[in-house]
């Protein structure tokens, strides 16, 4: 047990934020903090880095309260850029890592390490305001993890990268889990966190609404989905007892001398045998992919979140 | 250690920025013209060489000018030169013509005509500039002189007497209850307040302004948030104000050197305009060191105030509106203290004197300027160090709440965070 929020509530003003949360997070883990707009996942981060105070409840890490002693082993990556536009990308990042407790020399060793494996080169020599929104993401996140944080808190890590570099950064994170450390980010793209987390919870409205490891969220809701790819008409589903607007169909036109592949994906009806639309599937033509499974994460996520609405 | 790390980065951006590169390069060239002024304004005056043509009947007028008016240009030459031009009553007007022509094509610069025909009383300065107190005015006292002794000597005066009347008083300015012992060393007291009043309230404003914007900057690029997970809201607020107050004792240290190097090279002193002539051997260094504690003193309070709000304001279009009411502060305080340079011993500047936001410029010109007891220095720096701790304090909790709150703020806003 690393770190611990213990019935922890924030208000600004009227509207309360984060509505007693609890929540416990094991070392070593990578944690998704998940939840729509407002939800209080920001909120809930900078409470854990102490830049703002909860009204009551308590957070601790490693069993003692967090304060700006343990903000050393912490690093933090906003949802925002919070870099100083003037000043040269090379010295803003030996200013934080100083701030941030490294030596001299170990700032420009652990700074030279990752701006090679981030490929910013000479980048680095140029003013913040200079580079590309995804360069000034790499930057901010190197800023996030050169002192080597037991603990790190992602705010949208991945927003504004290209898919080489949200690469990058997944198995620079990955390394981190590796050595140990913690791991917490929020993210609206569901795909990261499936591939990422081994545990999550879901806020809304500053309480949450789903917890656990991923697989025990993803079968929370119960459901149970099936996916079918055929070489064939799908039709004969509109005839099971399956509300037809939960079909989502894909339609691929694949080169002309073959038959074209149909894709269907749908909540398996109580009391329908799964084998009993794969025979009728069967029927209608040569099936590439049948399979019964728990709902995305992205299901889960608008189901459980959008169903309140 | 952190404090150390953000004075640094603040000091370090700030003085290598083009803005305080330009504005201190803009100041030595302020300076260096202040100290090549008296050169250029001699060579200027030498070029004001007045030919004068004097139209008189026996040329006895031009004789007493030229004995009895030898003002001297910076150059040495003499500045009026007197010709003179004789004419009987039947020449006169023919010779005046051609004189008036003579002055119309720029070949004399004035025309003086003593005792025209039928007006033996009377003269006429003919020019094409016509300026007050110019050299119409010293030549008419001259000329007083002439016809006051020559209408004396008519009543038969004897001469000795006629020297004792015309011996002038002596006349004396004492300064009492003042620092300066006579008069002209109160005008170099005040030259000095001046130009040290001027330079605190440009600096108070300028530097105060810097402490806002350096806020909002931060605000408005977002990096409150990564420095908030490392340090306290209270180590970047000082950080930032002492960063800055530094930049501006750096800018100083280089004007007032290099001054102070300049008036020593040239060996002379420095004149400030007419018959204000600056010392640097009667400069007393107790000022300089008042003038150090009273921008220190002044700064950081008005630096935290600054601080205070900018931390509220989001965006940097509504700095300048929400400063206003510190900038117009910081004006009246340097009206108070133009005012005290008169009257320093006035009794509504000597209570304003101690108002902490008038206390650096009120009571240092006061310093200067005339005995201030050490129990009212004394009382003037403590009771600004009160209102800075107390206004520090308060500046700490607006950027504490208001370094996180974006959007519009108000008025009601700020006294609902000081009051929580």
């Amino acid at each position: 047990m690393s770190l611990k929020l213990d019935s922890v509530y924030k208000s600004f003003g009227q509207k309360t934020v984060v509505d007693y949360l609890d929540l416990t997070i094991p070392r070593g883990e990578i944690f998704g903090l998940l939840g729509p707009n407002g939800a209080g996942k920001t909120t809930t981060m900078r409470m854990i880095l102490d830049i703002i105070r909860p009204d009551t409840g308590s957070i601790t890490w490693l069993g003692h309260k967090i304060g700006l002693d343990s903000a050393n082993s912490f690093g933090y990556l906003p949802e925002e850029r919070g870099l100083y536009p003037k000043m040269v990308v090379a010295q803003q990042m030996k200013f934080f890592s100083r701030l941030r407790g490294l030596s001299n020399s170990e700032a420009e060793k652990h700074i030279s390490y990752w701006v090679e494996r981030f490929e910013l080169g000479d980048l680095v020599q140029k003013k913040a305001s200079e580079l590309s929104k995804g360069n000034q993401q790499k930057v901010q996140f190197i800023l996030a993890i050169v002192h080597n944080p037991d603990l790190l808190i992602l705010d949208e890590p991945f927003s504004g990268l290209d898919p080489l570099n949200v690469e990058l950064l997944k198995s620079a994170l990955g390394e981190f889990a590796q050595q140990g450390r913690t791991i917490l980010f929020s993210s609206h793209r569901m795909e990261h966190v499936e591939e990422l987390c081994s545990s999550l919870c879901i806020i809304d409205q500053g309480k949450i609404i789903a917890q656990g490891g991923l697989t025990d969220v993803k079968s929370s809701t119960g459901r149970q989905i099936i996916r079918l790819s055929l070489i064939g008409n799908l039709d004969f589903l509109r005839d099971l007892p399956i509300n037809p607007a939960k079909i989502r169909f894909n339609h691929f036109k694949a080169s002309a001398a073959s038959q074209a592949i149909n894709h269907a994906e749908f909540d398996l009806p109580n009391g329908l045998n799964p084998q009993s639309i794969l025979r009728l599937a069967l029927e209608r033509g040569d099936v590439i992919r049948f399979e019964l499974g728990v709902p995305s994460l992205n299901d889960v996520f608008i189901s459980l979140v959008g169903g309140d609405r | 250690m952190k404090l150390l790390l953000l004075m640094a980065r603040e000091y370090r951006e700030r003085v290598r920025s083009k803005t305080f590169i330009i504005s201190t390069l803009i100041g030595l060239l302020v300076i260096l013209g202040l100290s090549f002024a008296p050169v250029i304004i001699d060579k200027i005056k030498s070029a004001d060489k007045s030919y004068i043509a004097v139209l008189e009947q026996t040329g006895q007028v031009t004789t007493y000018l030229s004995e009895h008016l030898e003002d001297k240009l910076p150059n040495g030459e003499r500045e009026f030169t007197f010709t003179a031009t004789k004419a009987n009553n039947a020449e006169w007007a023919s010779q005046k013509k051609q004189l008036i022509d003579e002055l119309l094509t720029g070949k004399i610069s004035a025309v003086l005509e003593v005792s025209p025909p039928g007006a033996s009383d009377k003269v006429i300065w003919h020019s094409k500039q016509i300026e007050l107190g110019g050299a119409a005015a010293t030549v008419q006292t001259v000329l007083q002189q002439l016809y006051t002794q020559q209408r004396i000597n008519d009543s038969g005066l004897p001469q000795g007497q006629l020297a004792a009347i015309f011996t002038p008083l002596d006349f004396n300015v004492q300064p009492e209850g003042l620092k300066a012992t006579t008069a002209a060393q109160q005008a170099q007291n005040m030259a000095l307040v001046y130009f040290l009043l001027f330079m605190l309230y440009f600096s108070l404003i300028v530097y105060g302004m810097y402490v806002a914007n350096g806020v909002i900057e931060e605000k408005s690029s977002r990096i409150m948030e990564m420095m908030l997970s490392t340090v306290k809201p209270s180590t970047m607020m000082t950080a930032k104000i002492i960063g800055i107050g530094a930049v501006g004792l750096t800018q100083y240290f280089v004007w007032i050197g290099t001054g102070i190097a300049l008036i020593t090279l040239q060996g002379s002193d420095l004149t400030l305009g007419s018959g204000v002539t600056f010392q640097l051997t009667t400069l007393n260094p107790v000022y300089l060191i008042f003038f150090g504690i009273f921008f220190m003193l002044g700064f950081l309070l008005y630096a935290a105030v600054y601080a205070g709000i900018g931390a509220m304001v989001s965006r940097v279009e509504d700095t300048n509106q929400a400063v206003s009411p510190m900038t117009m502060l910081i004006v009246v305080g340097f009206m108070l203290a133009m005012f005290s340079l008169y009257s320093p011993n006035n009794p509504w500047i000597i209570a304003f004197s101690y108002v902490p936001f008038f206390t650096p410029m009120v009571l240092f010109s006061r310093i200067v300027l005339t005995h201030v007891p050490p129990g009212g220095i004394i009382l003037g720096i403590v009771d600004m160090l009160l209102a800075t701790v107390i206004l520090i304090w308060a500046a700490g909790k607006l950027y504490r709440v208001g370094v996180l709150m974006y959007g519009k703020v108000s008025w009601r806003d700020f006294w609902r965070v000081l009051r929580s």
